[in-house]
């Protein structure tokens, strides 16, 4: 069975800081950043650096983690982004050229914003067993610094730039559960980038569907895995923000220990932000069940369950 | 129907916020919510949680933080959409 064996990480060195910011001429209150956003600073990729590129920094980063992991072979791969290196063709095209991966390599990309993880791992996943592949990765990146206004506070001090290469393989150490899905295109325009504008965010809308929607599909997720809160030893959730983190711990009543915030110094990566908390959890043989959820335009979101394998 | 009132709204205000040092037994309807201790996101929270309570939901093309800046313009636009709804 498929599950998830490692994974890769590159966060860009630039990191702004976001306390030295000024927007519309008024410094930030900087408990507020601190306390409730949560985010002291956002990556920044370099102005040439192409989302291809960040997803061959993270495949060495993984690379460097996996004995035995060779360009020959990996079966697949996958890029989820919105904002690959052009709208024509597929970024996982020009990935496979740029990591000389073999010609019979499948390739392909998913449209698919803050939910893009659990999705991807779930649509990678099954690719992969249908065709009785062994090797795959799945990339995360999604450098929204191209779409982002510097002068919009509600964006520009929250999303950061970062990619996320995740092996999944017969050599998984977790393994995936049953997911949960959520689609409410109603709400699109809360989460959207028009043509020829920036990209524009309503964070009350954004908190009012994690709190209506998201947090009933993740009851739904545990009871469909016949399991409860107490179960979980660790819950990832989509780094939106401190608040909302905070706030769906709390409305799901999970103890806030096992709810971590930890994109404090790189800011909100879009579908790369579980990937990158999960990595730091993969070495810890105390975290055995995990609840992963991501969640954000579409709105859209999606849960899922993983068990450390014996 | 019971018509929704300031002092419903700060209750729950106060309820969301309990740990927090904002003085709701002087919380003035008529001054703006922001210059009394809480900030966006606890009125944004406040909001989410107005909506749930009395089952309504604000238009999102009409809602503004902007505007809807005190407890008394909130609990206006609570009551007309409730008699609407």
């Amino acid at each position: 069975m498929i599950g998830i064996e490692n994974i890769g990480v590159y966060i860009p060195k630039d990191c702004r800081d976001n306390f030295s910011k000024i927007y519309d001429g008024e410094p930030l209150n900087a408990d507020f950043v601190k306390e409730r956003v949560g985010f002291l600073a956002t990556a920044r990729k370099e102005p040439d650096e192409e989302t291809s590129d960040m997803c061959k920094r993270a495949f060495l980063d993984l690379k460097g983690r996996v004995e035995n992991l060779s360009e020959e072979n990996i079966e697949c791969i996958c890029v989820c982004s919105h904002n690959g290196d052009f709208q024509l063709p597929h970024t996982s095209a020009i990935l496979q050229d740029k990591l000389a991966l073999r010609g019979s390599c499948a390739a392909f990309d998913i449209m698919l914003a803050c939910s893009g993880y659990v999705y991807s791992v779930n649509i990678l996943r099954s690719f992969m067993e249908m065709n009785n592949f062994s090797t795959g990765i799945l990339f995360t990146c999604d450098p929204y610094s191209k779409v982002l206004n510097p002068n919009d506070k509600s964006t520009d001090l929250v999303l950061g730039d970062a990619a996320a290469a995740t092996l999944l393989s017969t050599n998984g150490i977790f393994s995936l559960g049953k997911s949960t899905f959520c689609t409410k295109g109603s709400g699109y325009s809360a989460i959207i980038k028009r043509k020829d504008s920036y990209l524009a965010m309503d964070n009350r809308r954004v908190l009012r569907f994690v709190l209506r929607e998201v947090a009933p599909i993740i009851r739904e997720c545990l009871e469909k895995n016949h399991i409860t809160e107490k179960d979980i030893d660790l819950c990832l959730f989509h780094q939106a923000s401190k608040y909302i983190v905070e706030q769906l711990g709390e409305k799901l009543s999970i103890s806030p220990e096992k709810v971590p915030f930890e994109a404090q110094n790189y800011g909100n990566t879009i579908s790369s932000s579980i990937p990158i908390l999960l990595q730091k959890y993969l070495g810890d043989e105390s975290v055995k069940t995990v609840l992963m959820s991501s969640f954000g335009a579409g709105m859209s979101a999606a849960a899922t369950i993983m068990e450390r394998k014996s | 129907m019971k018509a929704v009132t300031s002092k419903d709204i700060i209750g729950l205000a106060e309820k969301l916020n309990s740990d927090s040092k904002v003085d709701f037994e002087n919380f003035d309807p008529g001054k703006k919510i922001l210059e009394q201790g809480l900030d966006s996101l606890d009125l944004s929270r406040l909001l989410f949680e107005i909506e749930e309570k009395f089952q309504i939901t604000f238009p999102d093309d009409e809602f503004s933080v902007a505007e809807w800046d005190t407890i008394n313009k909130i609990v206006e636009k609570v009551n007309a959409l409730r008699q609407t709804s």
